[in-house]
């Protein structure tokens, strides 16, 4: 499908054709450190291409290119990038200035950071207005800014056109930074990560709001993402990115029903699914490399199923070539990777003879009961808001098990971890630590106690001191407990994968996933009972997210660890959890069972939850599933059930009285809604 | 609004009341201000009948209970050199160090404002070099061997401006421009610091992204929030302009505050430094109220409660 050499005409329905981009990085030393290395593909009008890729793949640098917005340091050393007919690389600042926000434009990924905080947000929409229809009028500009408001979906636009972004939640500042790329109506819309930083009901509803917006004005979409369920869903064809290039490039089904690459092959394998469960996960190994120290050959083979130990592959960069006139691959061995993706299915599929879960016959070793907690907002002295930020919060966790909990941002989930490490006071309830009362300890009781329940948290990059040797971060809860041994810190860091040289280096030497490995070992360093992962493996890509989940599986099986398992992701909560939670404004509104709150959720919320994750194959069928609007303001949450004024169900009785938790005909399985299904 | 002005004034009076008190306990550290005041040919009698007189004689604590009761009636007592209200001798002095420490706040942050921003603008890298180097070799200098070589290329050698005392506005360029240049090298690198911090914003990238050309870029988009690191210690400093530009007003025998104070503090002249005190901490308790108010205005996201 790509011509290997430069083509003298672009089809008509071209919009933006990439041939053989390469970009470079000044390195340290003065020598160049090739971070895109020639990179050809084309996009047509009306449709969405998806470009997939880790960190580090060079996904989104490939995009900031063509909008000539590469940061000091980055050039573009060779290829063409053109755009409707006209070379954008050779282009002066002075024309490019008419391109850029007129014939294409991008939507970033953090709608806090996109939008000015300091401007209104009608004038951060028509300012793109006015630069390029300088003789609209003012009023012109104004009632154009209104309806880009309403098209996105925005209630109140004339009110809403003088507010400023903090004014604005995250999913509406994110139709916002919508309404503003489509401005002049581009024939090209870039989305980076356009719902990564939003909750997963808001990214369906801001998806389906980019989907209608571009199906009135015809515009194409590059949609830039780590997700392979959102490019599934909604990219009509993929190219798949690793360390600078487009190793795979295909229509989107056909990629992910029979991926061709292994690399392809290995991220969907490294999935945990929504709606199965698997006894496993395939997890790539190693780690995208260093592009200073690219290895030889297929950058992909060290860590590669297939390629892994042919002298072929680690020789020869294997081009990427047409295997069909819609499907190219960079790859020496392909025909092979359907047959290993096939074996991974069986490997990690659950035999249908397996035994059923192990009874529950295991002491329970963190109990809650009742827990509240009461934040007093504002100024003491003066009028106080009170936030209830839990409320009534019970559960009580056997030994070996994995609780997980899932909700959106907002829910409390993340303050209860908190209260449960006795970070922040409970404002009612109780805690059991193995029986015996864990809330009322105080001073040396409580320093001793706390050892038996440790924490693992989200960012592995502020969890650790870049200064320590990471042999001291792992020792330093031993030398407080005055149990310190140097043979230990080498057996912790073998239990978590990491060589016993590890310790001598600092922080800022490991790559994400391995610094979460060092942050799990240290939490394992006094022997706990209980793990809280706070969103522990959320920052991290896929192929080493995988690493990291089984890795702590594989501790669970090996020390009999409780894990309490706070996540925004229900597939991974689906796949390590024993029993699940789902929290919505500080209370728990569906309790049980993994498998029966997964295949019959019982609560609206949680039925809308599922219904908003996107799918890897087939799009799912979300029409009245998703939830309305936004999260209630906390401080003033909705009389009776707090879910009804998002929820599809809502009745007047909802309004009226708050639905107890309680089982609808099935113990064990609770959910707090008037109209659960049973 | 109102209400978060009312709790930062009864915040401010209990500021101001700390800092009087411990002002009044380290004043009785500093020694005995009768044997000062007294010719060296004087008895003890004659220095009980000082002491008695000027109620230095009663217990400190009683002291501290009537000095405050006046205090908070504004009367800070007479001064012990000159019979004059310690607070006319302070009052009298203040529109001297005002119009130094405004006038030098003017010439550091217009400086700092125009050649923040042409570092950013130019393309030349030895532009950017050439500002940063005289900037830090400026704050290398101490305040004093500036100003004493100011005076001595301006003052006697060129003879163009005097050299010490206040009145024209001629009186005011080199104790101005010592003070202000110091200043400079300081609001310089935060703004640079704050651009450059802003520039990493994807709003930026955004206006970039819309078509937006790079001086609209950098003075709509990047100038308001760059601006809000500055405001904040622009306004510490210019509470310290008021107050202690000791050094500087020395230099150039200019009357101020500052030099009032020193000079009371080697005469023991208590209800002199106690109302210097007073009157600085007046000054730094209302900049800072102004600095969050402007605050407010500055930035949507910070409310005012």
């Amino acid at each position: 499908m790509i011509p290997q050499a430069m083509p003298a005409a672009e089809p008509a329905n071209t919009v933006l054709s990439v041939r053989n981009l390469s970009i470079d990085a000044r390195g340290a030393d003065g020598k160049p450190i090739h971070l895109v290395q020639d990179v050809s593909f084309d996009v047509f009008e009306h449709e969405v291409l998806g470009i997939v890729g880790e960190s580090g793949s060079g996904k989104s640098l490939t995009m900031l290119a063509v909008l000539g917005l590469l940061g000091p340091g980055l050039k573009i050393v060779s290829g063409s990038i053109v755009l409707r007919g006209q070379e954008l690389t050779s282009m002066a600042f002075a024309d490019l200035q008419k391109v850029r926000g007129k014939a294409v434009s991008i939507i970033f990924q953090d709608p806090l950071t996109t939008l000015n905080p300091v401007l209104r947000i009608g004038e951060q929409i028509a300012e793109a207005i006015r630069l390029h229809n300088p003789n609209k009028s003012k009023a012109e500009v104004k009632a154009r800014v209104i309806e880009l408001l309403s098209l996105v979906g925005i209630p109140n636009p004339e009110r809403r056109f003088s507010q400023f972004p903090n004014e604005f939640s995250g999913g509406m500042r994110q139709r916002v930074v919508i309404a503003m790329a489509m401005a002049n109506e581009p024939d090209l819309l870039i989305a980076d990560e356009p719902t990564t930083a939003l909750d997963v009901t808001i990214q369906a509803q801001v998806m389906q709001v980019l989907a209608e917006v571009r199906a009135r004005t015809g515009a194409a979409m590059v949609l830039i993402t780590h997700d392979l369920g959102l490019v599934s869903e909604y990219a009509d064809r993929l190219a798949v990115m690793y360390s600078g290039r487009i190793v795979e490039q295909a229509p989107g089904e056909e990629l992910f029903s029979d991926a061709k690459h292994p690399y392809t092959a290995g991220l969907i394998a490294s999935l945990p699914q929504i709606d199965h469960k698997v006894a496993s996960l395939y997890s790539i190994p190693g780690f995208v490399p260093d592009p200073r120290k690219r290895p030889s050959g297929c950058p992909f083979h060290p860590r590669c199923a297939i390629g892994r130990d042919r002298p072929e592959c680690s020789a020869t960069d294997p081009a990427l070539r047409e295997i069909t006139p819609v499907r190219d691959v960079a790859c020496h061995f392909y025909e092979e990777t359907p047959a290993w993706l096939g074996q991974q299915r069986q490997i990690s599929a659950i035999p249908a003879d397996a035994p059923e879960a192990t009874k529950d016959d295991t002491e329970v070793v963190l109990k809650v009961s009742h827990l509240e907690k009461v934040f007093n907002i504002g100024g003491a002295a003066f009028r106080s808001h009170k936030l209830h930020a839990l409320r009534d919060i019970s559960f009580d966790l056997r030994s070996g098990k994995t609780l997980g909990i899932v909700g959106e941002s907002g829910c409390g989930k993340s303050t209860l971890a908190r209260v449960l490490l006795r970070l922040a006071d409970a404002s009612g309830g109780d805690v059991f630590l193995n029986g015996a009362p864990f809330f009322q300890l105080k001073g040396n009781a409580l320093r001793q106690r706390r050892r038996d329940l440790q924490v693992v948290f989200q960012d592995p990059y502020s969890s650790l001191d870049p200064r320590m040797k990471i042999h001291d971060v792992i020792a330093e809860p031993m030398r407080i407990a005055g149990s310190y041994s140097a043979e230990r810190v080498t057996q912790l860091l073998a239990h978590v994968g990491l060589p016993p040289e590890a310790g001598q280096r600092r922080s800022p030497e490991f790559s994400g996933g391995q610094r979460q490995r060092i942050a799990i070992a240290r939490s394992l360093a006094l022997n706990p009972d209980v793990l809280i992962l706070d969103e522990a493996v959320s920052a991290l890509d896929v192929s080493i997210q995988a690493q990291v989940i089984n890795l702590l599986m594989k501790l669970q099986k090996e020390m009999g660890l409780t894990y309490v398992f706070i996540s925004h992701d229900l597939s991974v909560v689906r796949h390590i959890s024993d029993e699940v939670m789902v929290m919505y404004l500080g209370r728990v509104i569906e309790q049980g069972a993994t498998e029966d709150v997964f295949d019959c959720p019982s609560h609206p919320y949680t039925r809308a939850l599922l219904a908003a994750i996107p799918q890897i194959g087939g799009k799912s069928d979300t029409e009245g599933m998703i939830a309305k609007g936004d999260l209630p303001n906390p401080m003033n949450p909705p009389s009776g059930c707090t879910f009804r004024t998002r929820c599809p169900m809502a009745q007047p009785l909802c309004a009226e009285k708050e639905p107890p938790l309680v089982d609808h005909g099935h113990p064990g399985h609770e959910a707090a809604c008037h109209f659960a299904q049973a | 609004m109102a209400g978060f002005i009312i709790k930062r004034l009864l915040q401010s009076i209990l500021t101001i009341a700390g800092v009087i008190t411990a002002a009044f306990f380290l004043t009785r550290l500093a020694g005995d201000p009768a044997i000062l005041l007294l010719p060296p040919e004087a008895t003890a009698a004659d220095a009980d009948r000082l002491r008695a007189a000027l109620g230095l004689d009663q217990p400190l604590i009683v002291q501290y209970i009537l000095f405050m009761g006046k205090a908070a009636t504004g009367d800070f007592g007479m001064s012990l050199r000159q019979a004059i209200p310690a607070m006319d001798l302070v009052i009298e002095r203040v529109p001297a160090t005002l119009e130094l420490a405004l006038s030098s706040f003017a010439v550091g942050i217009g400086l700092a404002f125009v050649l923040g921003i042409l570092m950013r603008m130019t393309r030349h890298g030895w532009v950017r070099d050439v500002i940063t180097w005289i900037a830090l070799g400026r704050q290398a200098i101490p305040i004093f061997s500036f100003g004493l070589v100011l005076i001595l290329i301006f003052s006697i050698q060129l003879k163009w401006l005097p050299s010490y005392g206040r009145g024209t506005f001629a009186h005011l360029i080199l104790p101005a421009l010592t003070l202000g240049t110091y200043e400079l090298a300081l609001y310089l690198r935060l703004f640079n610091a704050s651009l450059a911090a802003e520039q990493r914003n994807d709003y930026v990238r955004t206006a970039f992204a819309k078509g937006q050309g790079r001086i609209q870029v950098l003075l709509k988009h990047m100038l308001p929030n760059a601006l809000l690191p500055l405001v904040t210690v622009a306004g510490i400093n210019l509470g310290m302009l008021l107050g202690g530009t000791v050094v500087t007003e020395t230099v150039f025998s200019w009357p101020g505050v500052g030099r009032l104070i020193v000079q009371s503090v080697s005469q023991r002249d208590f209800p002199v430094i106690i109302a210097g005190v007073f009157l600085i901490s007046l000054v730094f308790v209302v900049i800072n109220l102004i600095v969050d108010i402007l605050y407010g205005f500055l930035d949507p996201r910070v409310r005012l409660a």
